[in-house]
């Protein structure tokens, strides 16, 4: 199997646009991050992508061919929803049994394993498991899917920052291990800068980004020093934030320009992602 | 032959349901025949393949959910679903029909009382072998499409929106309650033509007294499960998980 | 090897700088095997796409190569190639930001001078 494209895609619930026109394609053997705000679309984009829902117009398309004509391919595709599909009143233990009849490349084992580092109980039923451990258990069977897609919607919902480091841990161990691509739906973006290749933000249905984490990178900076000396510096910048502690100031600055007089009273720095991401998001909101 | 994950996932969602009806159904017999051994007079037993018929009917409208879900979470098509729902939906039909011809086999030496489908397999043959495979295969065709019947429903129910879910829910039931038997009396009777009569008659036309008319039934039957399957087939096609 | 996040610098340079560091002190030798990207990846939780591009850059400059199926390796002489860049760098590294902050100081020439002679005769 070889990319997925999503071909000028709608999707409207009612009078909603839930999705306008989004054009992307997932690339084999990549991680991508899908970051978004609350409601921006994410869980939609994802819901199409891996033929839970259908677009209201727009096609996915895999090797020149719509999905809906080649449904054989859904099982190259392993989605961790938002939305809990499995049984309720199931054990742990049982939804991995049928996960691994369904999906014959599904990684039992693995699965235990991980069910282990994850102190999550395997004989408990599924109903029985807080947000958290119901998070993690869906978590575990995306990671063991060994499809060649592999979507996460909001894979972190509910944990703790230890099992966080966790999740991000074996996820980057599984795509080492074998060529899948990942897809992981977030709006924490800092937690995933260092280990998605790709980035995608949408904003209220639209793709506003679809490019590499570096070039995202590269699309502002901080500047730190004492406060009249950052206030001179960036007068004529366009600033999208900043924070005071005492007598010195951060600035973020959005410039696609490479820094070229610095006062030496001036430290530079790595744009902060997550107010990057937060900026972006409103100003696409106010227009 | 391999059974699919699909097929084993949904027999296993209603295995236990079955068992309990079954435990029930014997139950309420072992009293029965308990009773009219200790006292004295005829103790009716209501028709085993009846009360499956409306077991199957319920079963199927909880048939789509579970299983809908797991398989859309396990990346499985819809089309998968639907086969499987066929596949699984026989072999339920088939071991619940073969356990009631059993049963009402067995029954028929305690007490003589013949159910509704053997009456009319039963007109056919006076051989008691061919009867009792009749018997089976009239209760498989009408066990699947009961089965298939509450599926339908359901499936009518998860595609519809809020509006029409309420009209179904409130007009169907009101209708069978109130507005048959209303227009029975006001408008069929004083027309002279009895509803309820007309079906009675329709049912006993069918009734097969010769190899043409149980071919004739079997048809029926069967272009109405076809029929069915179709219907839920295009149901499914489209459906959205929610 | 230290990675700083929050450095404007790249995280593929500071790799290819650390590497570059790991075999000017000799914790990794000519003609050793250097890490796997697989690993170093896993070791600091990076996509291993950009210490890839961070290997790539020392593999330009013939500090490591790729023995096909099988890995890097420091080439022979890598350890001089590094030194002599170190020493073509020097001023613009070292001597720079020292007269620089000495100036913020106001710490005259000789002074610095006599500071560095008497760094060379503590030794």
């Amino acid at each position: 199997m070889s990319n997925i494209n999503l071909v000028n895609i709608n999707k409207n619930y009612r009078d909603v646009a839930a999705l306008k026109n989004v054009n992307l394609t997932f690339e084999r053997n990549k991680i991508y991050g899908l970051l978004g705000r609350n409601g921006a679309g994410k869980t939609t984009l994802l819901n199409i992508l891996s033929n839970r829902i259908f677009p209201t117009s727009g096609q996915v398309v895999i090797d020149d061919k719509n999905i809906n004509d080649i449904p054989k391919q859904i099982s190259n595709i392993y989605l961790s929803g938002e939305s809990n599909l499995l049984p309720e009143s199931m054990k742990v233990k049982e939804i991995f049994k049928w996960t691994k009849e369904f999906i014959p490349s599904f990684d039992g084992e693995l699965a235990l394993r991980l069910a282990q580092a994850f102190e999550l109980p395997i004989k408990k039923r599924v109903q029985s498991l807080s947000t958290g451990y119901l998070t993690i258990l869906k978590d575990i069977l995306a990671l063991c899917a060994n499809t060649e897609f592999v979507f996460f919607d909001e894979p972190v919902l509910g944990l703790d920052a230890n099992h966080r480091e966790m999740f991000y841990k074996f996820l980057l161990e599984c795509y080492v291990n074998n060529d899948s691509t990942y897809v992981v739906s977030t709006h924490h973006i800092d937690e995933v800068a260092n280990i998605i290749e790709n980035i995608i933000i949408i904003n209220e249905g639209s793709i506003i980004r679809d490019t590499t984490c570096e070039s995202l990178l590269s699309e502002g900076y901080t500047i730190s020093g004492k406060i009249e000396d950052v206030d001179k510096y960036i007068a004529d910048k366009n600033v999208i934030g900043f924070d005071t502690l005492a007598n010195t100031k951060s600035a973020y600055i959005l410039s696609a320009e490479k820094i070229t007089e610095l006062p030496e009273s001036l430290q530079v720095s790595r744009i902060n992602l997550q107010k990057l991401f937060i900026e972006l998001t409103k100003k696409e909101a106010s227009k | 032959m391999k059974i699919s994950p699909s097929v084993k996932f949904h027999i296993s969602s209603i295995k236990n349901a079955i068992v309990v009806f079954y435990i029930v159904i014997v139950a309420t017999m072992g009293t029965g025949v308990y009773l009219t051994q200790r006292i004295q007079g005829v103790v009716k037993f209501g028709d085993i393949s009846f009360s499956s018929i409306i077991f199957l009917f319920v079963i199927g409208i909880m048939f789509f959910r579970t299983p809908f879900n797991m398989l859309m979470q396990s990346s499985m098509t819809r089309k998968e679903l639907w086969k499987s729902f066929i596949i699984s939906s026989l072999i339920i039909s088939a071991f619940m029909s073969a356990i009631d011809t059993i049963m009402a086999v067995v029954s028929s030496f305690i007490i003589s009382d013949a159910s509704i489908v053997s009456a009319i397999s039963g007109a056919y043959t006076n051989n008691a072998g061919l009867s009792i495979i009749n018997t089976f295969f009239l209760q498989l065709f009408l066990y699947m499409i009961s089965f298939s019947s509450g599926y339908f429903i359901r499936l009518i129910y998860y595609r519809g929106n809020n509006l029409f879910r309420v009209i179904i829910s409130v007009f169907v039931p009101t209708f069978l309650l109130i507005g048959l038997p209303v227009l029975e009396t006001y408008v069929f009777i004083p027309m002279n033509c009895s509803l309820f009569s007309t079906v009675d008659f329709l049912v006993r036309a069918i009734s097969p007294a010769n190899i043409l008319g149980l071919l004739f039934l079997y048809v029926f039957l069967f272009s109405n499960l076809a029929l069915l399957s179709l219907f839920n087939k295009l149901l499914i096609k489209r459906a959205e998980v929610r | 090897m230290r990675l700083n996040p929050d450095s404007q610098k790249p995280l593929y340079l500071q790799i290819a700088e650390q590497i570059e560091e790991d075999i000017f002190l000799g914790r990794l030798e000519e003609e050793t095997q250097v890490p796997s990207t697989n690993e170093v990846a896993l070791g600091y939780q990076l996509n291993p796409a950009t210490v890839l591009k961070g290997m790539n850059i020392l593999v330009d400059e013939r500090v490591i190569y790729k023995k096909r199926g099988i890995g890097m390796f420091v080439c022979t002489g890598a350890l001089n190639n590094i030194k002599q860049k170190r020493q073509n760098n020097f001023y613009a590294e070292y001597v720079d930001s020292l007269v620089a902050e000495a100036k913020k100081l106001n710490i005259e020439r000789e002074e610095i001078i006599k500071m560095i002679n008497r760094r060379y005769i503590d030794e």
